[in-house]
């Protein structure tokens, strides 16, 4: 078996060694960028991404593309017919997706770093299901110039490592205001602070009922191992986060397809998998004037209800934690209808809406979850490292 | 003109029976996403929604000074 076909994880290869793999939908000169699609197979971008440049600057070698969800549309990371990428832990079953090559070039030692991006919980799942370390930044925290647009007002540059440290490394290089990036902001530096010690955590009961009782039951003894104290409140509008959530992502994923408009790319849409097109054809039709108050107009005074909800609730709190999935990693095959799939993701999605770092640790085949306010990425990195040494 | 063509994407008839019922099940399932109005942020409050991008267009091309009046 080669290294290229080892679990799927890779898309394209160099053949000097390297540290760190980069998600297929981030471009890095010299390497093709197909985000696992047949649509781009033959496209090789002029530019590096300004987190690769981050890094490449900081001295790490990039060693190859890893395969996704076509243009990171799944939380299987199978929807892509470039690659075949599989659980390193049971081949079984699927690896998590979008990132999905990502996690398994890590789990695999095939790489020591590797970087993805996170819409809705595109790094934290992979990572949960291959059982690493897997973390979103804040919006605003890395630079997404370079990384193709799935649902710009989500869309995050996010890392995949075996351990915390590591993520602290990438984040800090990466972390910082780039003028090419307009949302990106100046005063982010990731600085070492107090960690967990003190710190109040929440956790919401409907996201802990919707979990399968093993993970329940996994998630408990691990918080009581780690000594946290936990208040467990209720949260039933958490369930309206996910529509909320997919509404908008259909209608900004259809209009950043846009750009494939058959002058360069994008001549033979019948290429496209079957979730790529059903999230632009919904997209449109959801945008057309007639249906836009239905759904996506609600779903933007959604993300603000959200928004403007979690912001008070961080005034008393200053982490959520939850399960990162409700489940084990599903088997290949066994998740035949989208709803099924996007309702996985009640656990991960929540961050996206508030723009919050939020981190997935593993434990016991499960992930933990903790998730903070907007640009307290210092703060949620080194409570992390600390829950780490506590589990 | 229908969605598919709108898109540019040519469906076979039974891609487009499965993807419509999906789509029709998707739609259903998100519904009324039914939470409450969430409050105006401060811009918002000050300028109202279908005056907002006349009013800032304005501001630009003729910006006051602290007394109120117009710099031309």
């Amino acid at each position: 078996m080669t290294l290229k076909d080892r679990h799927g994880a890779f898309i394209s290869l160099t053949d000097t060694p390297g540290e760190l793999a980069v998600k297929d939908n981030i471009c890095v000169q010299g390497f093709m960028c197909t985000a696992s699609s047949k649509l781009l197979e033959n496209y090789e971008p002029p530019y590096t991404a300004t987190a690769v440049q981050k890094l490449q600057k900081q001295g790490l070698t990039v060693m190859g593309k890893t395969s996704c969800d076509e243009f990171a549309c799944g939380s299987t990371g199978t929807h892509t017919s470039l690659a075949n990428p599989r659980n390193p832990l049971d081949e079984k079953r699927v690896p998590g997706g979008s990132s999905s090559g990502s996690a398994i070039a890590v789990k695999d030692g095939l790489v020591r770093y590797a970087i993805g991006s996170d819409t809705g919980g595109s790094v934290r799942c992979p990572a949960t299901f291959c059982q690493i370390v897997g973390y979103r930044p804040s919006y605003g925290q890395i630079s997404r110039y370079g990384l193709m647009d799935m649902c710009m007002s989500f869309d995050t540059i996010g890392t995949l490592t075996r351990n915390v440290d590591d993520a602290i490394y990438l984040i800090t290089g990466m972390s910082g205001k780039d003028d090419k990036d307009l949302t990106t902001m100046n005063s982010v530096d990731v600085k070492e602070t107090p960690g967990l010690a003190g710190k109040r955590l929440v956790a919401f009961r409907q996201i802990l009922e919707s979990c399968d009782p093993g993970i329940r039951e996994k998630f408990n003894e691990a918080t009581e191992k780690a000594k946290l104290h936990v208040d467990v409140i209720d949260f039933p509008e958490i369930h309206k986060s996910i529509p909320t959530y997919y509404m908008i992502v259909f209608a900004e994923f259809a209009s950043a397809m846009q750009r494939f408009d058959g002058k360069f790319f994008g001549k033979n849409r019948e290429l496209l998998g079957q979730e790529v097109k059903r999230r632009i054809l919904l997209g449109t039709f959801i945008s057309q004037k007639e249906n836009k108050d239905k759904w996506y107009t609600q779903a933007i005074n959604a993300r603000k209800w959200f928004q403007q909800k979690f912001e008070a609730m961080f005034a008393k709190y200053d982490f959520v934690i939850n399960p990162t999935m409700p489940s084990p990693a599903p088997l290949v095959g066994e998740i035949t209808d989208p709803i099924t799939e996007y309702s996985m993701d009640l656990g991960t999605i929540f961050p996206s809406l508030m723009m919050g770092p939020s981190i997935s640790l593993p434990y016991q085949g499960m992930g933990i979850q903790l998730t903070g306010k907007r640009f307290s990425d210092s703060a949620l990195l080194y409570s992390a490292r600390d829950l780490e040494g506590a589990l | 003109m229908d969605i598919p063509e709108l898109c540019r994407i040519k469906l076979t008839d039974e891609e487009q029976e499965r993807l419509e019922a999906e789509m029709k099940q998707i739609l259903d399932w998100a519904g009324e996403i039914g939470v409450p109005e969430a409050k105006p942020t401060a811009f918002e409050a000050i300028v109202p929604r279908g005056d907002r991008a006349r009013k800032s267009a304005y501001d630009i091309r003729f910006p006051k000074t602290k007394d109120g009046k117009i710099v031309i």
